[in-house]
């Protein structure tokens, strides 16, 4: 830091770097790129760290890729788990659309709608509700988990309890909470028991109670300053998920349509399977996660928002009903036009929390959990993909297999690649509204990270272990020069 | 749900020495002793809390880089951090997140595993592995012991 410093007080020179990004799954790095007015000009969001997954599964049999995969993220295991296992479905010669037993697609979907409740609830109560609760400015020492459990303890224990039941259900579904083995090609290799089931239905109702309630709690907030809500780190994009056929609401499975900002259809109901058709992936020198894009529009128009903000916006409605009355509302806000606005991600997100919880409640009452058929087998094949709706967007997996069953290619794109391009057009638009001279305060600090974290970002997999997941932000001038940088260390 | 000790191996068994909490979780749960809960998991987090507020004794295991050769025993307090990243949580920090929403925490403690190689696909080493049975032997000397704190005490001493 001193020999920034000196370097800046000599040169008067001009670049902002924020590196890494507290509250978010893993490490970033930012950097703010000025011109002699000071001026932003361009802003970048870092991936610092290098997975090469891909690789590392390449000569793997195929059936161990739905274990191996969890090893690519400690944050979302059982969305690699299942898209996995949906590409290998295929490979197995079973599914996509109605292949799999009655109760292995309910299993799985228990398992992911759990995954949901849990994730969701992780992230609105412990990571983004003290922004909420406290504010945006809030001093330091209240921006945590901790300062919510001292002020707001029946919050805290709510959440802590969502994400716990989340939890058990995936420990119930597969088995257990690391390295799962529920899904496996073609099917699921557990049922339910009874035992097990009535006990998640006991507190059911409970926890779709406390989930509206989070639902409630957004809107308040919302409702108490809504022109920042609606303006901070806001733009207009695309929007891709999954949709059913029907235009419903589904996390598990669906075809991909993509709207534009108001909310015209650029495709709909797509294959996944031919998802390179439609999808590109834009490679930049300065980081290592790659840009999708909408072939259709190409590499300047054609990126796009996935997750909770955009699920909602390209879905016709939610198949369920207390989330559904939610969507209305949601959708009402913008006049039925697709919802721009970053921090909505919050009330999306909370809207799909409610319905997670709701759908659980329907696959517990469904016997087809205790008893049925559990695998099937067809005519193998070499090539599979898997598209699954994770938690913090579309999850895209796709596979080939060689003559003695081992995994010869491996691509995967993640959520957080999707929201790539987003979030750094997030982190853009709040350097733009918040950078004021040549320093970075702690505003800027605090409102970047605020951007970052609507999208719930998954930058790094799980080594908690090597301990340090922190923020670094950077201001610097064309040539690189750093003029100011400030750094929020974390251990993990 | 009430037991009296709950055990938490946390670590991600894909990243080589990051095993140690989840192989160590194993370990216990074939033991099945009775009074003893497990639960193995990539990341500390909050709803840990919960099973520490229905234990009488906690147990944290975890690779750690800078622990003594071959593991180290330490007594956990809870702490107040405002520099953690919530998304993976501390000891330390369950435990102040448990005494906030449910009271006092029971007494706990970490047993930490030397690690040196967290590579993602790496092997477990033949040290680390001879590390993994020494840890495994204190801690099923802990668990079956008449009075599992005073046992962590005297390690944690020593």
């Amino acid at each position: 830091m001193s020999e920034f410093v000196t370097r800046i007080r000599e040169k008067s020179l001009k670049k902002v770097v924020i590196d890494p990004v507290t509250r978010v799954e893993g490490h970033g790095k930012v950097t703010i790129i000025i011109d002699e007015e000071g001026r932003v000009e361009r802003t970048r969001l870092h991936i610092v760290e290098f997975r090469g997954f891909e690789r590392f599964i390449q000569g793997r049999p195929y059936w161990e890729a739905p274990v191996v995969v969890q090893r690519l993220c400690g944050i979302c295991p059982v969305s690699h788990h299942l898209a996995a296992a949906k590409a290998m479905d295929v490979v197995v010669g079973v599914g996509p659309d109605g292949g799999l037993s009655a109760t292995a697609e309910k299993m799985r979907r228990l398992m992911h709608y759990g995954q949901m409740l849990q994730s969701h609830a992780l992230h609105f109560y412990h990571l983004c509700s003290p922004d909420l609760l406290f504010g945006f400015e809030s001093d330091v020492s209240k921006r945590n988990v901790l300062a919510v459990a001292a002020e707001y303890p029946e919050i805290a224990k709510q959440g802590i309890l969502l994400r716990r039941y989340g939890q058990e259900i995936i420990r119930a579904t597969a088995g257990k909470r690391i390295h799962g083995t529920g899904a496996i090609p073609g099917g699921i290799n557990r049922h339910l028991s009874k035992e097990e089931r009535d006990g998640f239905l006991t507190d059911i109702d409970q926890m779709i109670e406390w989930a509206g309630a989070a639902v409630e709690l957004v809107k308040k907030v919302h409702s108490q300053n809504p022109d920042f809500f609606d303006s901070f780190g806001s733009f207009p994009s695309n929007h891709l998920s999954l949709v059913r056929k029907d235009g419903a609401l589904d996390f598990y499975h669906g075809n991909i349509r993509a709207v534009d900002a108001d909310g015209l259809k650029i495709y709909d109901q797509v294959d996944y399977k031919d998802y390179l058709d439609y999808i590109g992936e834009e490679v930049r020198n300065w980081s290592y996660m790659k840009f999708p894009f909408i072939r259709k529009l190409g590499k300047k128009n054609g990126w796009y928002r996935v997750g909770p903000l955009a699920r909602l916006n390209t879905c016709d409605f939610v198949p369920s009903p207390l989330a559904q009355k939610q969507f209305e509302i949601f959708r009402a806000y913008t006049g039925g036009k697709p919802n721009n606005c970053t921090l909505h991600y919050h009330w999306a997100r909370m809207i799909e929390m409610l319905h997670s919880a709701e759908v659980i409640k329907e696959l517990l009452s469904d016997d087809d959990l205790s008893s049925g058929e559990l695998i099937r087998r067809g005519q193998r094949v070499g090539e599979g993909v898997g598209l699954i709706e994770a938690p913090r967007g579309t999850l895209f997996h796709h596979y080939r297999v060689n003559g003695d069953d081992q995994i010869e290619m491996c691509n995967l794109i993640v959520s957080t690649t999707n929201n790539n391009d987003p979030m750094n057009k997030a982190v853009h638009r709040v350097a733009q509204d918040c950078l004021t001279g040549k320093e970075i305060t702690d505003g800027l600090l605090n409102n970047v990270e605020v951007a970052i974290r609507a999208y719930d970002p998954c930058l790094s997999c799980a080594t908690h272990a090597l301990g340090q997941m922190p923020l670094e932000v950077k201001l610097t001038d064309r040539e690189g020069n750093v003029i100011s940088a400030r750094r929020k260390g974390s251990r993990a | 749900m009430s037991c009296t000790i709950v055990v938490i191996g946390y670590g991600n068994p894909g990243r080589g020495d990051d095993a140690a909490g989840p192989l160590l979780a194993e370990k216990a749960e074939q033991w099945n002793v009775p009074g003893v809960r497990v639960v193995s998991d990539y990341q500390l987090n909050v709803e840990h809390a919960a099973d520490l507020a229905e234990s009488e004794l906690a147990l944290f295991i975890d690779a750690a880089l800078d622990a003594a050769e071959p593991w180290e025993l330490r007594p956990v307090q809870p702490l107040n951090l405002n520099d953690f990243t919530t998304h993976a949580m501390l000891p330390e920090t369950v435990m102040e997140t448990c005494r906030k929403v449910y009271g006092s925490p029971p007494p706990a403690f970490v047993l930490a595993v030397r690690g040196e190689n967290f590579e993602l696909g790496a092997e477990p080493s033949a040290a680390f592995q001879r590390r993994i049975d020494s840890a495994a032997r204190l801690l099923e000397e802990i668990l079956r012991a008449e009075n599992p704190a005073a046992v962590c005490t005297v390690h944690a001493a020593g």
